[in-house]
């Protein structure tokens, strides 16, 4: 008998399995990314790229909690052209055996669609609007909170690239379907959710925020069931058709399937890499192999959205 | 070694002015626990309130009662504002991070040359006197560009077997670089005695570049400390990044093997938004 099967196909694009490198996280470089896909990963997500260069925030930019992390990085990337090494460097390395999507931001809808045209030409497989980034004034989160502006840049981005758009939502609004459903007005092909929430971390001898940013987006198992629920909602809404890929605290197989069941056709992986916990890729697969053996289920898809409560 | 750490408040107990522009700053945390395990090589990220947060080597640790140093040279903001520190000042410390030196075993090796260059000797120190204290003999080369930045001559003298200076401008000891220094020693060497020595080196990139140079040469095995740009330190942002490994978490002290497998070892650092740079750039 066949074992089960792990990949799955999200808005056209085939991941040999549902666990990607999330954006930020271990993909400076193209041999860092390829390492990912070397230790398990089904598919890497580049740092967020604008057009120009950004050096990011000073330090401190990174708070260590035990039950997660705060970071403020501010999105230093090197630049769409500075990076486009990198990714040649990916796709070389790793021969199309694990996709490769682009996470883009600017700071008006314009750069936002031409930081996307130009990653376009670097060959990824998609696009990732990061509409969601807490830690920079004027770049992401502002664009992310708004369904109106979410509905245009969407739709800007779309008429720029032929490839798969999606649109990277944040947990720090008050309905994440309405934020959902406007990506989905402007015509984005699937939805990634979520991004850090916004907060913060006070040292009480100076009495400072520790963050240089002051604020920054706390990520790890703290936020997990802060994604699930948004996962769950967008998927039950009735309203939402897209495609979800989950993200949030993700480090165990459990945690995995918990989004899948909420109704993600993939997750993202971030955090629980620190101290290079690359592992963590096969541990989820192999765990996820016997979950399904154990409860005779074929393949991934059969279980995405299959968590149901007596009222959902 | 590997510890999760959340950053601990530690109050400054003295700062000891090594020479114009080199420091040591003392604190001793309250966690002792955490951090009696540390390794040497094994490094902090430092948080000096208001200024930055930067990466510093253990350059002293001390049992009884517990005290933790790091010493710093003078060379911008962040090291400005760690040697002007004053008494009572608090600082942040999270880590242990990285890799630090692997001590071999007696069995295989009897001899650690310590190669150190300039404020490199704050890694390699504490190193050296743990690889005294585990009862190897210990030959310390050190290296710097003048006499002021020739620092620790007297803890040197006091856990090395035989220890030999050098200067770039010659106001300490030999004229020279300190790998003319580790040339000699090698050569006088025999192969099994080679064979029976494992060198600890940190210092610029171009001196280990050298190091390595030699040890490939005289078939010795090395381990040694690199520096990238750090900001978060715990392997997640990647802006350590050097041939695909991250520099905080894979290092910062690699074996001679894994030095041989990166491609940018002597030849190119990232600045702060993740862009290549040639070697000659970043040293300073
Ligand atoms: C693992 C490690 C251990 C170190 N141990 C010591 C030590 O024991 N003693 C010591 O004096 N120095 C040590 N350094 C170097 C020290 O971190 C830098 O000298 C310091 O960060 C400079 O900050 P600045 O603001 O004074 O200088 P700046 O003017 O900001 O910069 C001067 C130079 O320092 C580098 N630098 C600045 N910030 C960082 C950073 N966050 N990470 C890495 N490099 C940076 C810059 O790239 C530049 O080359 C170590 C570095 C690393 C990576
Ligand atoms: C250090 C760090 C940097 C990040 N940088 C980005 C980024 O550049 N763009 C982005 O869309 N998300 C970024 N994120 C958010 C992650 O991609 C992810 O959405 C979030 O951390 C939740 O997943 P996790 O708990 O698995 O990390 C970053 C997260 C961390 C911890
Ligand atoms: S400093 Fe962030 S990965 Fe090394």
């Amino acid at each position: 008998m066949e074992g089960p099967k792990l990949d799955v196909e999200v808005a056209g694009i085939r991941f040999l399995n549902p666990l990607i490198l999330a954006s930020g996280v271990a993909d400076e470089t193209g041999a860092s990314m390829a390492e990912a896909v070397r230790m398990g990963a089904g598919g890497v997500v580049t740092k967020s790229l604008s057009l120009e260069p950004r050096e990011g925030h000073p330090n401190p930019c990174v708070v260590e909690f035990p039950y997660g992390i705060l970071n403020a990085m501010g999105l230093p990337n090197p630049g769409v052209r500075g990076y486009s090494d990198e990714v040649e460097e990916y796709l070389s390395t790793t021969r199309g055996s694990a996709p490769i999507i682009a996470s883009v931001f600017g700071s008006s809808i314009e750069e936002y669609a031409m930081a996307a045209g130009a990653v376009k030409d670097l060959g990824v497989h998609a696009v990732e609007i990061n509409g969601s980034c807490p830690n920079a004034r004027g770049l992401g989160l502002q664009f992310g909170q708004d369904p109106l502006v979410i509905e245009d840049l969407v739709k800007e981005v779309k008429a720029t690239v032929p490839i798969p758009v999606f649109f990277k939502l944040t947990p720090a609004c008050s309905s994440i379907v309405d934020l959902a459903q406007a990506a989905q007005m402007g015509g984005a092909d699937g939805l990634v959710a979520v991004n850090t929430m916004p907060a913060m971390k006070i040292d009480v001898r100076t009495r400072m925020p520790v963050l240089t940013n002051v604020t920054g987006g706390l990520s790890g198992p703290a936020l997990r069931p802060v994604g699930v629920r948004c996962v769950y909602q967008i998927a039950n809404s009735g309203k939402v058709h897209l495609p979800i890929i989950g993200a949030g605290g993700i480090s165990t197989w459990e945690d995995a399937l918990e989004y899948i069941m909420a109704g993600a056709s993939a997750v993202q992986i971030g955090t629980a890499v620190t101290w290079g916990n690359l592992d963590v890729f096969s541990k989820i697969k192999e765990g996820m192999m016997t979950y399904m053996i154990e409860e005779r289920i074929g393949r991934i898809s059969d279980m995405v959205g299959s968590a149901k409560g007596v009222r959902s | 070694m590997r510890a999760p750490g959340e950053m601990e408040m530690v109050k400054v107990l003295k700062v000891i002015k090594e020479s114009s522009s080199i420091s040591t700053v003392l604190f001793s945390p309250v966690h002792i626990g955490r951090w009696s395990g540390l390794v040497p090589g094994q490094f902090l990220m430092v948080w000096i309130p208001g200024t930055d947060e930067v990466p510093m080597s253990v350059s002293f640790l001390k049992r009884e009662p517990f005290r933790m140093g790091m010493t710093v040279q003078n060379i911008g903001e962040a090291t400005q504002a760690l040697c002007s520190l004053k008494q009572g000042d608090w600082i942040g410390i999270r880590g242990p991070y990285g890799y630090g030196f692997n001590l071999p075993s007696n069995v295989d090796k009897d001899l650690i040359i310590g190669v150190s260059g300039g404020v490199g000797a704050a890694s390699t120190i504490l190193a050296m006197e743990w690889a005294r204290s585990e009862d190897f003999r210990t030959v310390n080369l050190v290296g710097a560009r003048d006499r002021s930045l020739l620092v620790f001559r007297d803890r040197w003298r006091s856990i090395s077997d035989e220890v030999r200076f050098s200067t770039d401008d010659g106001s300490f000891g030999h004229k020279g670089l300190v790998g003319d220094l580790l040339n000699m020693e090698l050569l006088a060497m025999s192969d099994h005695e080679r064979q029976r020595t494992m060198v600890f080196t940190c210092g610029p990139e171009i001196m280990m570049v050298q190091v390595k140079r030699l040890l490939d040469q005289f078939g010795v095995e090395g381990q040694f400390s690199l520096e990238r740009f750090m900001k978060c330190g715990i392997g997640l942002c990647d802006s350590c990044s050097a041939s695909g490994k991250r520099v905080c978490m894979d290092g910062p002290v690699f074996s001679g093997d894994a030095i041989s497998l990166l491609r940018d070892f002597g030849r190119s650092h990232r600045d702060r938004s993740g862009r290549p740079l040639p070697l000659k750039e970043c040293v300073r």
